[in-house]
Protein backbone atom coordinates (compact mmCIF):
# COMPACT_ATOMS: atom_id res chain seq x y z
CA UNK A 1 0.00 0.00 0.00
CA UNK A 2 2.97 2.13 0.84
CA UNK A 3 4.66 1.29 -2.10
CA UNK A 4 1.69 2.11 -4.33
CA UNK A 5 0.90 5.91 -2.85
CA UNK A 6 4.63 6.14 -3.32
CA UNK A 7 4.39 6.44 -7.19
CA UNK A 8 3.88 9.80 -8.30
CA UNK A 9 2.85 9.60 -11.66
CA UNK A 10 0.32 6.89 -10.61
CA UNK A 11 -0.91 9.53 -8.32
CA UNK A 12 -1.15 12.33 -10.64
CA UNK A 13 -3.37 9.78 -13.12
CA UNK A 14 -5.57 8.97 -10.70
CA UNK A 15 -6.08 13.14 -9.60
CA UNK A 16 -6.13 14.34 -13.15
CA UNK A 17 -8.69 11.53 -13.87
CA UNK A 18 -11.14 13.06 -10.89
CA UNK A 19 -10.58 16.73 -12.16
CA UNK A 20 -11.57 15.82 -15.55
CA UNK A 21 -14.64 13.99 -14.15
CA UNK A 22 -15.23 16.77 -12.15
CA UNK A 23 -14.91 19.50 -14.37
CA UNK A 24 -16.42 17.23 -17.12
CA UNK A 25 -19.77 16.68 -15.06
CA UNK A 26 -20.12 20.41 -13.77
CA UNK A 27 -19.65 22.26 -17.02
CA UNK A 28 -21.69 19.88 -18.30
CA UNK A 29 -24.48 20.49 -16.24
CA UNK A 30 -24.22 23.88 -16.43
CA UNK A 31 -23.98 24.04 -19.85
CA UNK A 32 -25.53 27.31 -21.19
CA UNK A 33 -24.81 28.92 -17.49
CA UNK A 34 -20.96 29.47 -18.03
CA UNK A 35 -18.73 31.18 -14.81
CA UNK A 36 -17.67 34.45 -15.37
CA UNK A 37 -13.89 33.30 -16.64
CA UNK A 38 -15.40 31.24 -18.82
CA UNK A 39 -17.61 34.46 -20.23
CA UNK A 40 -14.21 36.47 -21.07
CA UNK A 41 -12.74 33.59 -22.83
CA UNK A 42 -15.42 33.48 -25.13
CA UNK A 43 -15.75 37.33 -25.75
CA UNK A 44 -11.85 37.71 -25.92
CA UNK A 45 -11.65 35.04 -28.47
CA UNK A 46 -14.40 36.39 -29.98
CA UNK A 47 -13.15 39.51 -31.25
CA UNK A 48 -10.14 37.48 -32.41
CA UNK A 49 -12.42 35.42 -34.08
CA UNK A 50 -14.02 38.60 -35.70
CA UNK A 51 -10.72 39.97 -37.35
CA UNK A 52 -9.61 36.75 -38.29
CA UNK A 53 -13.33 35.88 -40.11
CA UNK A 54 -13.17 39.65 -41.53
CA UNK A 55 -10.37 39.08 -44.39
CA UNK A 56 -11.73 36.12 -45.32
CA UNK A 57 -15.29 37.45 -45.65
CA UNK A 58 -14.37 40.04 -47.93
CA UNK A 59 -13.04 37.56 -50.36
CA UNK A 60 -15.42 34.97 -49.96
CA UNK A 61 -18.16 38.30 -50.69
CA UNK A 62 -16.34 39.42 -54.11
CA UNK A 63 -16.42 35.74 -55.17
CA UNK A 64 -20.32 36.34 -54.50
CA UNK A 65 -20.64 39.40 -56.25
CA UNK A 66 -18.99 37.75 -59.35
CA UNK A 67 -21.52 34.95 -59.64
CA UNK A 68 -24.46 36.98 -58.68
CA UNK A 69 -23.37 39.39 -61.25
CA UNK A 70 -23.40 36.13 -63.73
CA UNK A 71 -27.19 35.32 -62.92
CA UNK A 72 -27.94 38.87 -62.91
CA UNK A 73 -30.09 39.23 -66.16
CA UNK A 74 -32.36 35.92 -64.96
CA UNK A 75 -32.75 37.36 -61.88
CA UNK A 76 -34.16 40.44 -63.01
CA UNK A 77 -36.62 38.68 -65.36
CA UNK A 78 -38.15 36.94 -62.47
CA UNK A 79 -38.29 39.81 -59.65
CA UNK A 80 -39.99 42.02 -62.69
CA UNK A 81 -42.74 39.31 -63.01
CA UNK A 82 -42.84 39.18 -59.11
CA UNK A 83 -43.12 43.41 -58.49
CA UNK A 84 -46.26 42.93 -60.23
CA UNK A 85 -48.02 41.00 -57.91
CA UNK A 86 -46.68 42.24 -55.04
CA UNK A 87 -48.55 45.43 -54.55
CA UNK A 88 -51.46 43.16 -54.69
CA UNK A 89 -50.19 41.26 -51.55
CA UNK A 90 -49.13 44.42 -50.16
CA UNK A 91 -52.73 46.15 -49.99
CA UNK A 92 -54.11 42.85 -48.78
CA UNK A 93 -51.14 42.13 -46.28
CA UNK A 94 -52.26 45.71 -44.86
CA UNK A 95 -55.68 44.98 -44.76
CA UNK A 96 -55.44 41.88 -42.67
CA UNK A 97 -52.93 43.44 -40.54
CA UNK A 98 -55.10 45.99 -39.80
CA UNK A 99 -58.29 43.49 -39.03
CA UNK A 100 -55.89 41.48 -36.73
CA UNK A 101 -55.18 44.76 -34.50
CA UNK A 102 -58.62 45.51 -34.36
CA UNK A 103 -59.78 41.85 -33.44
CA UNK A 104 -56.44 42.01 -30.94
CA UNK A 105 -57.96 44.75 -29.48
CA UNK A 106 -61.62 43.72 -29.11
CA UNK A 107 -60.19 40.39 -27.34
CA UNK A 108 -57.43 42.19 -25.33
CA UNK A 109 -54.42 40.44 -26.27
CA UNK A 110 -51.64 41.84 -25.24
CA UNK A 111 -49.08 39.64 -27.42
CA UNK A 112 -49.91 36.28 -29.22
CA UNK A 113 -47.58 33.31 -29.98
CA UNK A 114 -47.29 34.63 -33.58
CA UNK A 115 -45.49 37.56 -32.43
CA UNK A 116 -41.93 38.08 -32.07
CA UNK A 117 -38.77 40.34 -32.37
CA UNK A 118 -35.76 40.10 -34.89
CA UNK A 119 -31.89 40.37 -34.12
CA UNK A 120 -30.06 40.07 -37.56
CA UNK A 121 -26.42 38.50 -36.71
CA UNK A 122 -22.96 36.86 -38.42
CA UNK A 123 -21.92 33.47 -37.97
CA UNK A 124 -18.10 33.85 -36.44
CA UNK A 125 -17.13 30.54 -35.92
CA UNK A 126 -18.22 26.75 -35.99
CA UNK A 127 -17.85 23.64 -33.97
CA UNK A 128 -14.50 21.87 -36.13
CA UNK A 129 -15.42 18.80 -34.40
CA UNK A 130 -18.65 18.63 -35.78
CA UNK A 131 -19.57 16.52 -32.79
CA UNK A 132 -21.64 18.95 -31.52
CA UNK A 133 -23.14 21.31 -34.36
CA UNK A 134 -22.46 24.40 -32.59
CA UNK A 135 -22.63 28.02 -34.23
CA UNK A 136 -21.12 31.16 -32.62
CA UNK A 137 -22.74 34.21 -33.46
CA UNK A 138 -21.35 37.54 -32.50
CA UNK A 139 -24.28 38.79 -30.83
CA UNK A 140 -24.82 38.30 -27.01
CA UNK A 141 -26.66 40.09 -23.62
CA UNK A 142 -25.47 43.20 -24.42
CA UNK A 143 -27.86 42.54 -27.52
CA UNK A 144 -31.09 41.26 -25.61
CA UNK A 145 -30.19 37.88 -26.64
CA UNK A 146 -31.03 35.08 -23.73
CA UNK A 147 -30.38 31.17 -23.97
CA UNK A 148 -33.35 29.48 -25.38
CA UNK A 149 -34.49 31.76 -27.75
CA UNK A 150 -35.17 30.37 -31.61
CA UNK A 151 -32.70 31.31 -34.48
CA UNK A 152 -33.72 31.34 -37.99
CA UNK A 153 -30.99 31.24 -40.87
CA UNK A 154 -32.48 32.61 -44.49
CA UNK A 155 -35.66 30.85 -44.75
CA UNK A 156 -36.16 28.82 -41.71
CA UNK A 157 -35.74 27.64 -38.01
CA UNK A 158 -32.45 26.33 -37.44
CA UNK A 159 -31.81 25.98 -33.99
CA UNK A 160 -31.85 27.81 -30.22
CA UNK A 161 -29.33 29.74 -28.25
CA UNK A 162 -27.47 27.33 -25.98
CA UNK A 163 -25.36 29.55 -24.42
CA UNK A 164 -24.90 33.80 -24.17
CA UNK A 165 -21.81 36.33 -23.59
CA UNK A 166 -22.01 39.38 -23.39
CA UNK A 167 -20.67 39.72 -27.40
CA UNK A 168 -21.41 36.52 -28.28
CA UNK A 169 -23.60 33.29 -28.25
CA UNK A 170 -23.39 29.72 -29.02
CA UNK A 171 -26.32 28.52 -31.59
CA UNK A 172 -26.67 24.67 -31.16
CA UNK A 173 -28.05 23.79 -34.46
CA UNK A 174 -31.12 21.82 -35.23
CA UNK A 175 -29.30 18.71 -36.39
CA UNK A 176 -28.93 18.09 -32.86
CA UNK A 177 -33.07 17.51 -32.43
CA UNK A 178 -31.62 14.61 -30.18
CA UNK A 179 -30.55 17.07 -27.57
CA UNK A 180 -33.45 18.61 -25.48
CA UNK A 181 -32.08 21.80 -25.67
CA UNK A 182 -33.15 21.89 -29.68
CA UNK A 183 -36.45 20.17 -29.22
CA UNK A 184 -39.08 21.85 -30.90
CA UNK A 185 -42.96 21.60 -30.87
CA UNK A 186 -43.98 21.65 -34.45
CA UNK A 187 -47.64 21.32 -36.58
CA UNK A 188 -48.43 20.42 -40.27
CA UNK A 189 -51.75 21.44 -41.33
CA UNK A 190 -53.60 18.89 -44.02
CA UNK A 191 -55.60 19.66 -46.91
CA UNK A 192 -58.96 18.87 -44.69
CA UNK A 193 -57.77 21.99 -42.54
CA UNK A 194 -56.90 19.42 -39.54
CA UNK A 195 -53.66 20.74 -37.21
CA UNK A 196 -51.52 18.08 -36.49
CA UNK A 197 -48.66 18.57 -33.59
CA UNK A 198 -45.69 16.90 -33.07
CA UNK A 199 -41.94 17.41 -32.37
CA UNK A 200 -38.98 17.74 -33.96
CA UNK A 201 -36.96 15.26 -31.78
CA UNK A 202 -34.32 13.74 -34.58
CA UNK A 203 -31.89 14.04 -37.27
CA UNK A 204 -31.17 11.79 -39.92
CA UNK A 205 -27.32 12.56 -41.26
CA UNK A 206 -27.90 10.21 -44.24
CA UNK A 207 -30.94 11.35 -45.34
CA UNK A 208 -30.38 15.05 -44.34
CA UNK A 209 -33.64 15.25 -42.54
CA UNK A 210 -34.92 16.30 -39.14
CA UNK A 211 -37.55 13.37 -37.97
CA UNK A 212 -40.89 14.62 -36.29
CA UNK A 213 -42.85 12.48 -34.05
CA UNK A 214 -45.14 11.98 -31.20
CA UNK A 215 -48.10 12.69 -33.35
CA UNK A 216 -51.26 11.60 -31.67
CA UNK A 217 -53.21 12.28 -35.29
CA UNK A 218 -53.33 8.99 -37.26
CA UNK A 219 -54.57 11.85 -40.21
CA UNK A 220 -53.49 11.36 -43.54
CA UNK A 221 -50.58 13.78 -44.69
CA UNK A 222 -49.60 14.76 -47.99
CA UNK A 223 -45.89 15.14 -48.70
CA UNK A 224 -44.93 18.74 -49.75
CA UNK A 225 -47.28 19.93 -46.56
CA UNK A 226 -45.27 22.97 -44.96
CA UNK A 227 -44.07 22.17 -41.09
CA UNK A 228 -43.92 25.25 -39.02
CA UNK A 229 -43.25 25.64 -35.03
CA UNK A 230 -46.41 25.48 -33.07
CA UNK A 231 -45.58 27.68 -30.55
CA UNK A 232 -46.62 25.28 -27.89
CA UNK A 233 -43.25 24.30 -26.11
CA UNK A 234 -43.32 27.94 -24.86
CA UNK A 235 -39.84 29.01 -26.23
CA UNK A 236 -40.37 29.18 -30.01
CA UNK A 237 -42.98 31.61 -31.90
CA UNK A 238 -45.57 30.32 -33.61
CA UNK A 239 -45.44 29.89 -37.55
CA UNK A 240 -41.78 29.78 -37.99
CA UNK A 241 -40.93 27.39 -41.15
CA UNK A 242 -38.78 24.33 -40.35
CA UNK A 243 -38.92 21.98 -43.77
CA UNK A 244 -41.52 19.98 -45.65
CA UNK A 245 -42.57 16.59 -45.06
CA UNK A 246 -40.71 14.19 -47.61
CA UNK A 247 -42.20 11.01 -46.12
CA UNK A 248 -44.31 9.90 -43.68
CA UNK A 249 -43.84 6.30 -41.98
CA UNK A 250 -44.54 4.93 -38.90
CA UNK A 251 -42.10 4.32 -36.18
CA UNK A 252 -40.00 1.79 -35.36
CA UNK A 253 -42.71 0.63 -32.61
CA UNK A 254 -45.04 0.86 -35.29
CA UNK A 255 -47.61 2.49 -32.67
CA UNK A 256 -47.74 6.48 -34.21
CA UNK A 257 -46.98 8.25 -37.27
CA UNK A 258 -43.75 9.76 -38.07
CA UNK A 259 -42.83 12.51 -40.41
CA UNK A 260 -39.52 13.02 -41.79
CA UNK A 261 -38.98 16.80 -42.90
CA UNK A 262 -36.78 18.22 -45.88
CA UNK A 263 -35.42 21.52 -43.60
CA UNK A 264 -35.70 24.37 -45.75
CA UNK A 265 -32.13 25.25 -44.44
CA UNK A 266 -28.89 24.03 -45.99
CA UNK A 267 -27.32 23.04 -42.34
CA UNK A 268 -23.98 23.20 -44.15
CA UNK A 269 -24.17 27.52 -45.51
CA UNK A 270 -24.71 29.43 -42.30
CA UNK A 271 -23.51 32.87 -42.43
CA UNK A 272 -26.31 34.55 -40.98
CA UNK A 273 -28.41 34.68 -38.73
CA UNK A 274 -31.69 35.83 -37.17
CA UNK A 275 -32.58 35.53 -33.63
CA UNK A 276 -36.12 35.66 -32.66
CA UNK A 277 -37.35 37.00 -29.55
CA UNK A 278 -40.63 36.03 -28.51
CA UNK A 279 -43.14 38.92 -27.40
CA UNK A 280 -45.95 36.03 -26.06
CA UNK A 281 -44.81 35.76 -22.03
CA UNK A 282 -43.81 32.19 -20.74
CA UNK A 283 -45.66 30.51 -17.81
CA UNK A 284 -43.69 28.53 -15.97
CA UNK A 285 -44.40 25.73 -13.82
CA UNK A 286 -45.13 27.53 -10.60
CA UNK A 287 -46.90 30.08 -11.77
CA UNK A 288 -48.94 27.57 -13.65
CA UNK A 289 -49.52 25.77 -10.38
CA UNK A 290 -50.41 28.71 -8.38
CA UNK A 291 -52.96 29.45 -10.82
CA UNK A 292 -54.46 26.36 -10.82
CA UNK A 293 -54.79 26.32 -6.82
CA UNK A 294 -58.75 27.08 -5.83
CA UNK A 295 -58.72 30.33 -3.91
CA UNK A 296 -59.76 29.73 -0.23
CA UNK B 1 16.60 32.48 -29.96
CA UNK B 2 15.37 34.36 -26.94
CA UNK B 3 13.04 31.89 -25.14
CA UNK B 4 9.68 35.01 -24.70
CA UNK B 5 10.18 35.25 -28.54
CA UNK B 6 9.62 31.22 -28.63
CA UNK B 7 6.26 31.72 -26.55
CA UNK B 8 4.88 34.66 -28.69
CA UNK B 9 6.01 32.39 -31.79
CA UNK B 10 3.96 29.59 -30.71
CA UNK B 11 0.84 31.43 -29.03
CA UNK B 12 0.33 33.19 -32.51
CA UNK B 13 0.76 29.98 -33.86
CA UNK B 14 -1.61 28.20 -32.00
CA UNK B 15 -4.17 30.55 -32.00
CA UNK B 16 -3.91 30.90 -36.25
CA UNK B 17 -4.54 27.09 -36.40
CA UNK B 18 -7.42 27.43 -34.01
CA UNK B 19 -9.34 30.28 -35.80
CA UNK B 20 -8.12 28.00 -39.40
CA UNK B 21 -10.12 24.74 -37.81
CA UNK B 22 -13.08 26.82 -37.25
CA UNK B 23 -13.50 28.83 -40.53
CA UNK B 24 -12.30 26.06 -42.63
CA UNK B 25 -15.53 23.88 -41.29
CA UNK B 26 -17.43 27.75 -41.35
CA UNK B 27 -16.44 28.34 -44.88
CA UNK B 28 -15.40 25.60 -46.62
CA UNK B 29 -17.96 22.65 -46.04
CA UNK B 30 -18.28 20.92 -48.98
CA UNK B 31 -14.40 20.31 -48.57
CA UNK B 32 -14.85 18.23 -45.93
CA UNK B 33 -17.90 16.43 -46.51
CA UNK B 34 -16.41 14.11 -48.52
CA UNK B 35 -18.16 10.62 -50.17
CA UNK B 36 -15.85 8.71 -48.38
CA UNK B 37 -16.55 10.09 -45.18
CA UNK B 38 -16.36 12.99 -42.42
CA UNK B 39 -13.23 15.30 -42.88
CA UNK B 40 -12.42 16.47 -39.35
CA UNK B 41 -9.72 19.40 -39.25
CA UNK B 42 -6.96 19.34 -36.69
CA UNK B 43 -4.75 21.96 -37.55
CA UNK B 44 -4.78 22.77 -33.81
CA UNK B 45 -3.83 19.59 -32.50
CA UNK B 46 -0.95 18.94 -35.37
CA UNK B 47 0.80 22.22 -34.28
CA UNK B 48 0.70 21.51 -30.89
CA UNK B 49 2.45 18.39 -31.28
CA UNK B 50 4.70 19.73 -33.55
CA UNK B 51 5.83 22.33 -31.19
CA UNK B 52 6.56 20.33 -28.45
CA UNK B 53 9.68 18.74 -30.10
CA UNK B 54 10.69 22.41 -29.62
CA UNK B 55 9.74 23.44 -25.93
CA UNK B 56 10.04 22.04 -22.41
CA UNK B 57 7.74 19.02 -21.25
CA UNK B 58 5.83 21.12 -18.36
CA UNK B 59 5.51 24.49 -20.92
CA UNK B 60 3.99 22.04 -23.44
CA UNK B 61 1.38 20.36 -20.84
CA UNK B 62 0.19 23.44 -19.52
CA UNK B 63 0.24 25.31 -22.74
CA UNK B 64 -1.97 22.54 -24.06
CA UNK B 65 -4.34 22.43 -21.26
CA UNK B 66 -4.65 25.97 -21.84
CA UNK B 67 -5.05 25.53 -25.39
CA UNK B 68 -8.01 22.78 -24.83
CA UNK B 69 -9.42 25.37 -22.14
CA UNK B 70 -10.13 27.46 -25.22
CA UNK B 71 -11.46 24.95 -27.33
CA UNK B 72 -13.34 23.62 -25.31
CA UNK B 73 -15.36 27.10 -24.15
CA UNK B 74 -15.17 28.44 -27.47
CA UNK B 75 -16.52 25.94 -29.67
CA UNK B 76 -17.73 23.45 -27.87
CA UNK B 77 -19.63 24.84 -24.87
CA UNK B 78 -18.35 22.94 -22.15
CA UNK B 79 -14.75 22.09 -20.69
CA UNK B 80 -12.88 18.88 -20.16
CA UNK B 81 -12.73 17.27 -23.44
CA UNK B 82 -9.69 18.99 -25.35
CA UNK B 83 -8.50 20.03 -22.26
CA UNK B 84 -7.35 17.04 -20.73
CA UNK B 85 -7.37 15.36 -24.35
CA UNK B 86 -4.41 17.46 -25.32
CA UNK B 87 -2.99 17.58 -22.01
CA UNK B 88 -2.86 13.73 -22.02
CA UNK B 89 -1.72 13.43 -25.34
CA UNK B 90 1.27 15.82 -25.32
CA UNK B 91 2.46 13.53 -21.93
CA UNK B 92 2.04 10.23 -23.90
CA UNK B 93 3.68 11.65 -27.30
CA UNK B 94 6.84 12.88 -25.11
CA UNK B 95 6.94 9.61 -23.26
CA UNK B 96 6.65 7.62 -26.90
CA UNK B 97 8.92 10.30 -28.45
CA UNK B 98 12.02 9.19 -25.37
CA UNK B 99 12.43 5.70 -27.63
CA UNK B 100 12.95 7.32 -30.82
CA UNK B 101 15.72 9.53 -32.85
CA UNK B 102 14.60 13.07 -34.12
CA UNK B 103 14.08 12.45 -37.25
CA UNK B 104 11.83 13.83 -39.58
CA UNK B 105 10.17 10.92 -39.98
CA UNK B 106 9.46 9.83 -36.59
CA UNK B 107 8.00 13.78 -35.84
CA UNK B 108 4.97 12.89 -38.56
CA UNK B 109 4.40 9.28 -37.21
CA UNK B 110 3.84 10.55 -33.85
CA UNK B 111 1.83 13.40 -35.21
CA UNK B 112 -0.66 11.04 -36.34
CA UNK B 113 -0.61 8.69 -33.37
CA UNK B 114 -1.99 12.27 -31.61
CA UNK B 115 -4.47 12.93 -33.85
CA UNK B 116 -5.90 9.05 -33.93
CA UNK B 117 -5.64 9.24 -30.04
CA UNK B 118 -7.60 12.96 -29.04
CA UNK B 119 -9.69 11.66 -32.26
CA UNK B 120 -10.77 8.65 -30.07
CA UNK B 121 -10.77 10.00 -26.85
CA UNK B 122 -12.87 13.01 -28.21
CA UNK B 123 -15.34 9.81 -29.84
CA UNK B 124 -15.56 7.81 -26.63
CA UNK B 125 -16.74 10.99 -24.19
CA UNK B 126 -19.17 12.36 -26.96
CA UNK B 127 -20.50 8.54 -26.86
CA UNK B 128 -20.04 8.58 -23.36
CA UNK B 129 -22.61 11.77 -22.74
CA UNK B 130 -24.79 10.20 -25.41
CA UNK B 131 -24.64 13.31 -27.70
CA UNK B 132 -23.39 10.73 -30.36
CA UNK B 133 -25.33 7.27 -30.90
CA UNK B 134 -22.93 6.72 -33.71
CA UNK B 135 -21.03 3.04 -33.27
CA UNK B 136 -17.16 2.04 -33.44
CA UNK B 137 -17.51 0.45 -36.33
CA UNK B 138 -19.16 3.74 -38.54
CA UNK B 139 -16.84 5.97 -36.49
CA UNK B 140 -13.49 4.27 -38.14
CA UNK B 141 -15.44 3.71 -41.56
CA UNK B 142 -17.35 7.38 -41.85
CA UNK B 143 -14.95 9.44 -40.04
CA UNK B 144 -11.69 8.45 -38.57
CA UNK B 145 -10.01 7.00 -41.22
CA UNK B 146 -10.37 9.91 -43.75
CA UNK B 147 -9.41 12.25 -41.16
CA UNK B 148 -6.45 10.94 -40.00
CA UNK B 149 -5.36 10.39 -44.10
CA UNK B 150 -6.06 13.98 -44.95
CA UNK B 151 -4.77 15.06 -41.61
CA UNK B 152 -1.28 13.57 -42.02
CA UNK B 153 -0.55 14.73 -45.18
CA UNK B 154 -0.97 17.95 -43.35
CA UNK B 155 0.98 16.78 -40.67
CA UNK B 156 4.23 16.44 -43.16
CA UNK B 157 3.60 19.80 -45.08
CA UNK B 158 3.40 21.60 -40.53
CA UNK B 159 6.32 19.65 -39.47
CA UNK B 160 8.34 20.53 -42.46
CA UNK B 161 7.31 24.36 -42.40
CA UNK B 162 7.91 24.30 -38.48
CA UNK B 163 10.96 22.54 -38.68
CA UNK B 164 12.46 24.89 -41.31
CA UNK B 165 10.87 27.82 -39.55
CA UNK B 166 12.51 26.55 -36.41
CA UNK B 167 15.97 26.52 -37.74
CA UNK B 168 15.81 29.70 -39.59
CA UNK B 169 14.94 31.96 -36.46
CA UNK B 170 17.70 29.63 -34.88
CA UNK B 171 20.62 30.34 -37.62
CA UNK B 172 19.17 34.40 -37.63
CA UNK B 173 18.93 34.62 -33.65
CA UNK B 174 15.30 35.99 -34.62
CA UNK B 175 16.89 39.03 -35.96
CA UNK B 176 13.68 40.35 -38.29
Amino acid sequence: MKKFFSNKKLIGLLITVILFITVLSLSFNRMGNIPFFQTITNDVTGVFGRLFEAPIRAVDGLFSKVNNLQDTYIENQRLKKEIDRIGEVQAENQAIRQENEKLKEELELQATLTEYEKITATVIARNPDKWLDIVVIDRGSTDGLKVGMSVLGGKGLIGRITEVNPTSSKVMLLTHAEQQAVQTSAEVTTEDGETIYGVITHYDPQRKQLIMDRITSDATIEEGTSVVSSGLGGVVPRGLLIGEVAEVSMDEHGLSQQIYVTPTEDFDQIRFVTVISRNARTVNENEFSKEEEPNE
Amino acid sequence: MAQWKKVILSVFLIALALFIDGSVVLNAPQLLNTRLGQIVPHLTTIMLITLSYYFDETYMQLFALVVGFIKDSYYVGFLGIYMVGFFAMIYIIRQVQSFFNEQFIVYVLLGILGIFLIENFAYFIYNMLSITQMDWATFYIKRLGITLFVNSALTVIVTFLIDKLFLHLKATEFKL
